[in-house]
């Protein structure tokens, strides 16, 4: 090393002092004192909760060791998680600590460019603050503004994010959901809404069918109730067109054509009802319209019909019949999957009949499961909180499909008579990656001027927006959560602070409040000053604080979670919540929509000649929609898409297993990889619909979005006919 | 004897200069700087560089030096995208993504390292929040260790032990990773200078180890 003078030194330090401004920036350290050195050691254990679109919604029990996150468990005290967790839920360490978790608000100089600008959370609040008072300047409302939001967080405190958009005027709403409003309508029609007996129950069912449900992937913690059933004695039946890991495990799998349930349900009603295994007092008791049912079973169903339609030979559906009839209490899971075609309203109507009339509705062990939405005991306060302002332009807000969103917003802007959409709101979900027809997603984001998403992680949604905002993950704030499956409300405490400089949404949307009404006084109504603790506070309804024996909300931090008493067995005191008070075979209501009054079979989507090969598209077992799959620990398992062909088509196509295949309708394609596999329908692919981090692969590129036949009535829209896909697959 | 102590004090000093140069870039200081500054700062490193005769350090000022309006145009980004995200991170600064085998921040990797702010007295101020092994905040407590080791015998341990426990365990990867994704010059050439600083302090502490 040369030698030098200090002088050269002190020159060379001034300069830089000089140039960089040295000494101007605040450390980054602080002094240790004797309370921080204190605290480090010490361990504790808090509770959190899974927030995710899942029927299991875990109540988490974390450890923590001097502020950071040492390993995640099931909580013990919540008996349906029963002290362990999922593989997705166990990845969670994995997720707040990953690297590449969205750390400070950005702005992208031109949308897909990837030239990120970090900016402060002041200028991000004044950026968007801006663009609604020069919308609403503009246009003479907010209704240029759309939200597009649903299930990537459902913790209560996340309806915040409607009541933020609120809190600026009447705007434009992505409406509805895009996974099971098919099926909530044939319940709401039925029984009057939805209503499940507590899954913990099912272990007193005699015989138990899963029809078109996947717990061992989608549902672990009922999987093993169902094991415990089992054990018991009760046969376990499992019908879907895939054979599942459920099926797998099962005592009976039985294949069915996908879209073809409603006539296995209708074919096993027709025995039951030739053979009067059939429950007359119950039916005479508690519903009605079943003669008319009754009626249309006699002359419009044979079991020689129902076999042809379902591919199940009619030895089986009588067995199947007997068996079910017979066998008291009988269970039926319905799972979503089977609902999302065209004709899955009128397919649950016909199970949700079939239940019926054997008397197994309000029996504990019985019950036509589906959902529920009972425990959902809150006041919604955060979303509550924001109400249009005084004089706010426009009469309502404008909704739109959400499972139609990219072709609806494109329709509004191509339309010079209608208010153009000029800003979108994205949080909790990742459109671009679960949206059907994924080209027409990318052309409505381009007829968009400004959009803003909140998010933990960079995907194709993000690289679409303008401005991204870092949220916490749960372990980061407060939050209340319920399962439409179970009847646990299970609590979320902060564990640890918030990474970086996330923040959740409803401290968002106090933030773009605050700035707002200094920019225009009255601008909106959000409230700025709660702390996350008070909000969470103000969304335990007091019915259910009383209910639960509670002097307070804060009491379910003793044990992290609380069970919602009364429902053993659904409907068990025979108050229906129809029109008439009773179960509806025939329904007025459903008629009135535009369908059957009875639940008569609807016939399913016609497979087009040119597009031979349906596409299933169900849940994948690593990962939840988009979420999970990105991180590093589901990515050291599997990180690859595929295809999965039955050998018989594979053989016809030249493909082998590991064959490059492409995958392609009139709308687009995918190229990936074939497993070869006879789990899989012989007229069927199978592709996993998952976000691969970093991947160009989309399986929505090849689905159309198609309704499916109900929704309208509960959910405002028609669910969507994901599993009524056609394709063409080819060697590569 | 004095002019040994001087010596070793205008030794210090002279690399701490460069270290708060390279923790300045880290924490994004350098994004904003106006041309006309680096052009100052262009000086400013091929005279500093000029007294070592570390390889890398030259070849890095020297790229740095040919920077043109474009680099400047872009740092940010650039810098965004190899650094703090939103994407994922393409030369990520903290140490723990290169020690720990599931890629993962504030695991046993990153708490060593607090351990060691916590042997010097200090804790991260967003404690927590910004996990404790990036790269500006490790070259910040660099620099404290340093500038405090003239007077405290018990820093200039700590500023050895805490190069060879961490710094030198990952920092010339991480380098090696920037210059494969970086196409900007100024971010290439801060790669080469820091890895050359790496390179002179691992020759003198083993030359003093042995």
């Amino acid at each position: 090393m040369s030698s030098f003078s200090r002088r050269t030194f002190l020159k060379g330090s001034a300069t830089l002092g000089a140039i960089l401004g040295l000494g101007s920036t605040a450390s980054s350290f602080t002094k240790m004192n004797k309370d921080t050195v204190h605290a480090a050691g010490k361990t504790k254990q808090l509770f959190n909760s899974c927030p995710r679109n899942c029927y299991d919604t875990c109540s988490i029990v974390t450890t923590v060791e001097d502020g950071t996150i040492k390993f995640v468990t099931g909580n013990k005290n919540n008996t349906y998680t029963n002290g362990r967790l999922c593989v997705k839920g166990f990845t969670y360490p994995n997720y707040v600590y990953s690297p590449d978790r969205i750390k400070y608000p950005m702005k992208q100089k031109e949308r897909g460019s990837g030239k990120w600008e970090r900016i402060s959370w002041d200028e991000a609040y004044d950026m968007i603050a801006k663009k609604i008072l020069e919308i609403k300047e503009k246009h003479g409302s907010t209704l240029p503004i759309a939200l597009n939001k649903y299930s990537g967080n459902f913790n209560v405190l996340s309806y915040g994010v409607e009541g933020m958009l609120s809190s600026w005027g009447y705007t434009t709403r992505a409406q509805g959901t895009p996974c099971w409003p098919a099926g909530i309508d044939s319940q709401t029609f039925d029984f009057g809404t939805i209503v499940n007996s507590d899954p913990e129950m099912m272990v007193k069912a005699k015989y138990l069918i899963l029809w078109g449900v996947n717990p061992a992937w989608t549902a672990v913690h009922s999987m093993s109730i169902i094991q415990k059933a089992k054990e018991n004695g009760t046969k376990i039946v499992v019908i879907d067109p895939i054979m599942t890991d459920t099926a797998a495990k099962a005592d009976e799998y039985i294949t069915i054509k996908a879209s073809t349930d409603g006539a296995l349900a209708l074919g096993m009603a027709k025995y039951i009802l030739d053979h009067q295994l059939h429950d007359v007092e119950w039916m005479k008791k508690n519903s009605i319209g079943y003669e008319e049912y009754l009626d249309y079973l006699r002359n419009n169903v044979t079991l020689e019909w129902a076999s042809e339609k379902t591919g199940i030979p009619v030895e089986v559906i009588e067995r199947l019949a007997r068996e079910y009839a017979a066998a008291k209490p009988a269970s039926i899971w319905i799972g979503y999957g089977m609902q999302r075609h065209t004709n899955g309203g009128a397919s649950v109507r016909s199970i949700d009949a079939l239940v019926a009339m054997t008397g197994n509705i309000g029996v504990v062990g019985g019950g036509a499961n589906y959902a529920q939405l009972d425990s959902w005991g809150y006041n919604y306060a955060a979303q509550v909180a924001g109400t249009p302002p005084e004089g706010s332009g426009g009469e309502a807000d404008r909704n739109i499909n959400i499972n139609n969103f990219p072709a609806q917003v494109l329709a509004i802007n191509n339309d010079p008579n209608e208010i153009p959409i000029e800003m979108l709101w994205v949080a909790c979900r990742n459109p671009i990656a679960q949206d059907p027809e994924t080209s027409v997603s990318y052309k409505a984001f381009d007829s968009i001027d400004f959009v803003v998403t909140a998010d933990l992680w960079f995907n194709e949604t993000v690289n679409q927006s303008d401005l991204v905002l870092p949220v916490t993950s749960i372990f980061e704030t407060w939050g209340l959560h319920t399962s439409y499956w179970h009847y646990w409300m299970n609590i979320n405490e902060p564990a640890i602070d918030p990474l970086y400089e996330s923040k959740c949404d409803v401290e968002i949307a106090m933030g773009i409040s605050k700035r707002l009404n200094e920019l225009q006084p009255g601008s909106s109504t959000y409230p700025t000053d709660r702390s996350m603790e008070e909000w969470v506070g103000m969304e335990m309804s007091d019915a259910f604080i009383n209910s639960f024996g509670f002097k307070n909300w804060k009491d379910i931090l003793e044990k992290g979670t609380v069970k919602v008493q009364g429902y053993d067995a659904a409907w068990a005191d025979g108050n229906f919540r129809t029109p008439s008070g009773k179960f509806e075979f025939l329904s007025e209501k459903s008629a009135s929509f535009g369908h059957h009054a009875l639940p008569v079979y609807m016939e399913e989507m016609e497979v087009p000649g040119d597009l031979p090969v349906r596409l299933l598209t169900p849940h994948w077992k690593y990962g939840l929609h988009s979420q999970f799959q990105n991180l590093e620990w589901m990515q050291s398992v599997h990180n690859e898409p595929f295809v999965e062909i039955h050998p018989k088509l594979a053989k016809q196509k030249g493909i082998k297993n590991g064959s490059m295949t492409r995958v392609s309708n009139d709308i687009g394609f995918v190229e990936l990889k074939a497993k070869v596999t006879k789990t899989v329908p012989e007229d069927a692919v199978v592709i996993y619909e998952a976000w691969y981090k970093d991947q160009q692969f989309n399986v929505n590129f090849l689905v159309k979005a198609i309704p499916a036949d109900m929704g309208s009535c509960a959910t405002g829209q028609p669910g969507a006919a994901f599993h009524d896909q056609f394709v063409n697959i080819e060697k590569m | 004897m004095e002019t040994t102590v001087k010596g070793r004090e205008e030794l210090i000093l002279q690399r701490l200069s460069v270290y708060t140069f390279l923790q300045k870039f880290y924490y994004g200081e350098l994004n904003q700087l106006p041309p006309s500054k680096w052009e100052k700062l262009r000086d400013w490193m091929i005279e500093e560089m000029s007294y070592y005769s570390n390889e890398n350090m030259l070849r890095g000022a020297e790229i740095l030096s040919n920077f043109i309006n474009t680099d400047l145009d872009n740092l940010e980004f650039d810098f965004n995208r190899l650094f703090v995200g939103p994407k994922r991170l393409e030369a990520s600064p903290y140490e723990s993504t290169y020690r720990n085998t599931d890629r993962a921040l504030m695991q046993k990797e990153t708490l060593a390292v607090r351990k060691f702010y916590e042997t010097a007295g200090l804790v991260l101020c967003k404690k927590n929040s910004n996990p404790d092994d990036h790269l500006a905040i490790e070259l910040e407590f660099i620099c404290y260790l340093l500038e405090n080791s003239l007077e405290d015998e018990d820093c200039k341990i700590l500023y050895q032990e805490f190069l060879k426990k961490h710094l030198f365990q990952w920092v010339e990867k991480h380098c090696e990773l920037v210059r494969e994704k970086a196409t900007n010059t100024i971010i290439i050439g801060v790669s080469y200078i820091l890895q050359g600083l790496i390179e002179i302090e691992k020759k003198q502490l083993n030359v003093r180890r042995r």
